[in-house]
């Protein structure tokens, strides 16, 4: 390898973008070549320099004139637009990539099992059945809904709820502790009162405790959900390619995912064959998870999926290094209680996280409406480059099954221990004990020349610094010099000879 | 989406919707959700607040009045990123046509081009050192060629993928990786008289 070639890898290699082959040989080459050697550092060097520029934050007028724009829709500024068509080159390729990377998963992982499911007999037992239960339960309670095997099945649920306020709950809800929740909704069909139906795949077993407990503090949510299908503007995040359900395949209730009335396509054979085996899910009858992509490398926050009432919003690690465990977290809203809901993460192929449960669980309880439960999430990547987890969020009460990709964005290869940001104060520290500091600090090495005589270092920094840098204001505050030797480097009196 | 809803509480792309069919409220919540990245991006693409805040003006007003040709398939961030880019690279082409205003001088003589110099101060606190470091870092991006700076920005300064910069440039997936390359290695050697400030 010529240096010329390599100068040219140089900034794939530091991206972790090299092939195997072609890093060892570009290693092999910085062994033996110095120059390189130096411009690997120097171009480290300015990387780093890059990502520690600051976020600067727009003046406050600016923020106010964006709001006029919609009323003026006028120029402002320093030049004059002639109106230019933005053409959208179709993206598709690349977004529905990323969409249906995820719709996949879910596929090969068989729904609910992919994660840590709930409960089994409490999602079966809040469902309603398949079709043959739904007629079933349409009718006990005398409510006339024949249509219900169609797409508005979603509409027709909220409606016969809502005639079987006090009925079913008690019922149900027996040790709840009578929480007088009128129009509980689709959670509560009052079959779940009667015996088992064997028309359902995954029979209802009697109730228990957790159950009654999980159903009885069912909040008044029945008046907030929308007996309308959501609006179609929620296409565009959700993937599911399933739009109108077959007649024998039931959505879950209107806070379900909304794909089964988006228009999209509806002959989805092979979805629909999954659906239609039953028995390989806990709970055949939940729609399939809507699915969304968040990017989020600098901290976002989203609604997740459509209709819940949930939002999310993601740090992702503030020091974004390759090669150690640093902390993202996820902060989670509800706009209502929710007595259990599930969230596992995953990471993408480089990316490892730790101490999540199985499956990846890292959350499993009810949730407050206006509080917010912040979850912690600690992640390797195991090199450089672009790194995503996968969050789901399951939930019975609303039933919710959503899934979100997010973008943690670019993780770097580690800093050099000369880069990596110290910040200490030091009081008439000896110098001996404020170097060790710095190498505890950083993994620099470095020793200090014996004839170094016993001195004081005063030195406050006001903020992280570079260890290299750190080190050569200790040495200077002690009338010394850093001297490189081929592995380390030596804290040198000034005054001495080489 | 629940009938109580405020615009606050709504996803993107319903924001987005909303916003396509004249919903204000909607096309605000999507700028504040958004302003600042196309600040930061435009800051450090033309080099002065004065610029950026201008550029990001153009941007949302573009946004505003392109919205209905936005198709909800491709992502929303991707196509803000190509407007602010368009929008940046106008006023840089403008700016090489236009010399003579850049060397206008003001009553004392300086350069008016340098009383909107960029004020790192305003940037959050460090070290004198540090402060220098990102000043001569930030000029020294000013100074690259349009293409260099604009994946130096996008890459390292926006932490765009590979995949993303490809879509909002338009231009392959290979050649993004190579100028990024030498994107670098061009603003290693516009600081070459500073490198020592690297080595601390």
């Amino acid at each position: 390898m010529t240096c010329e070639e390599c100068r040219e890898k140089l900034s794939d290699l530091i991206e972790g973008e090299l092939p195997p082959e072609s890093e060892r040989e570009l290693r092999a080459h910085l062994s033996a070549c110095e120059d390189c050697a130096r411009a690997l550092d120097e171009l480290r060097a300015v990387v780093s320099a890059l990502h520690r520029l600051p976020e600067v934050e727009p003046p406050t007028e600016l923020r106010q004139a964006l709001r006029r724009i919609p009323d003026a829709s006028q120029q402002t500024g320093l030049w004059r637009e002639t109106r230019r068509v933005v053409t959208v080159v179709a993206a598709a390729a690349a977004a529905m990539l990323l969409v249906w990377t995820g719709y996949d998963y879910y596929q090969s992982e068989q729904g609910m099992r992919a994660i840590a499911p709930l409960d089994n007999a409490v999602v079966e037992r809040v469902a309603p059945p398949s079709d043959a239960g739904m007629e079933e339960v349409v009718e006990s309670p005398g409510e006339a809904s024949p249509d219900t095997t169609e797409d508005d099945s979603e509409a027709a649920v909220p409606e016969y709820d809502a005639g079987e306020p006090a009925a079913s709950e008690e019922e149900v809800a027996a040790d709840a502790g009578g929480d007088s929740a009128p129009a509980v909704e689709h959670r509560e069909p009052p079959a779940r009162a009667r015996e088992p139906r064997d028309a359902v795949a995954s029979s209802d077993t009697a109730p228990t405790p957790e159950t009654d407990t999980a159903e009885g503090e069912v909040p008044g949510t029945g008046g907030g959900r929308p007996a309308t299908p959501p609006p179609s503007g929620a296409a565009t995040e959700t993937v599911s390619p399933r739009a109108t359900q077959p007649d024998h395949l039931q959505p879950r209730g209107p806070t379900g995912p909304s794909d089964s009335v988006r228009s999209a396509p509806s002959d989805d054979a092979p979805e629909v064959a999954t659906e239609d085996a039953a028995p390989r899910y806990s709970t055949p009858s939940l729609a399939a998870p809507s699915a969304a992509y968040l990017e989020a490398s600098e901290g976002a926050s989203t609604r997740i999926g459509d209709g819940t009432p949930f939002t999310v919003a993601v740090r992702p690690p503030h020091e974004k290094v390759a090669g150690t465990i640093v902390p993202a977290t996820i902060a989670l809203e509800t706009e209502q209680d929710v007595a259990r809901a599930q969230v596992a993460v995953t990471g993408s192929e480089d990316l490892e996280l730790i101490g999540s449960g199985p499956n990846g669980l890292i959350f499993d309880g009810p949730l407050t409406a206006g509080q917010e439960t912040v979850l912690s999430v600690r992640m390797m990547a195991r090199k450089a480059g672009e790194q995503r987890i996968t969050m789901r969020l399951q939930s019975t009460d609303p039933i919710v099954d959503t899934r979100l990709d997010v973008g943690m964005g670019h993780f770097h290869e580690p800093v050099p221990p000369d880069e990596r940001l110290v910040q200490f104060h030091f009081v008439g520290t000896p110098i001996r004990d404020a170097v060790n500091a710095i190498v505890r600090e950083s993994g620099m090495r470095v020793t200090v020349d014996e004839n170094v005589r016993e001195a004081t270092v005063t030195l406050r920094m006001e903020d992280a610094i570079p260890a290299r840098a750190a080190l050569r204001m200790i040495a200077e505050a002690a009338g010394c010099r850093l001297v490189e030797t081929e592995d380390h480097l030596v804290v040198k009196r000034a005054d001495e000879e080489q | 989406m629940a009938p109580h809803d405020g615009p606050a509480n709504r996803s993107e792309p319903v924001l987005i919707e909303a916003a396509q069919e004249g919903d204000r409220e909607a096309f605000d919540s999507l700028v504040e959700g958004h302003y600042r990245s196309v600040y930061n991006t435009s800051y450090r693409m033309l080099g002065t607040p004065g610029d950026a805040s201008d550029a990001t003006q153009a941007v949302f007003v573009r946004v505003w009045e392109a919205l209905s040709s936005f198709r909800g398939d491709a992502s929303f961030s991707t196509w803000l990123y190509r407007i602010t880019m368009n929008v940046c690279l106008d006023e840089i082409r403008r700016r090489k046509n236009q010399p003579l205003s850049l060397t206008e001088e003001d009553d004392e003589g300086e350069p008016a081009a340098e009383r909107d110099m960029p004020d790192v101060s305003d940037e959050p606190s460090r070290t004198a050192e540090q402060r220098d470091l990102q000043r001569l870092v930030h000029e020294a991006i000013a100074r690259l060629s349009e293409d260099f700076r604009t994946v130096i920005v996008l890459y390292d300064l926006r932490g765009l993928s590979y995949q993303e910069i490809s879509d909002v440039l338009d231009i392959p997936l290979g050649t993004v990786k190579s100028r990024l390359n030498r994107a670098r290695q061009a603003l290693r050697d516009e600081m070459e008289p500073h490198m020592e400030l690297f080595d601390g």
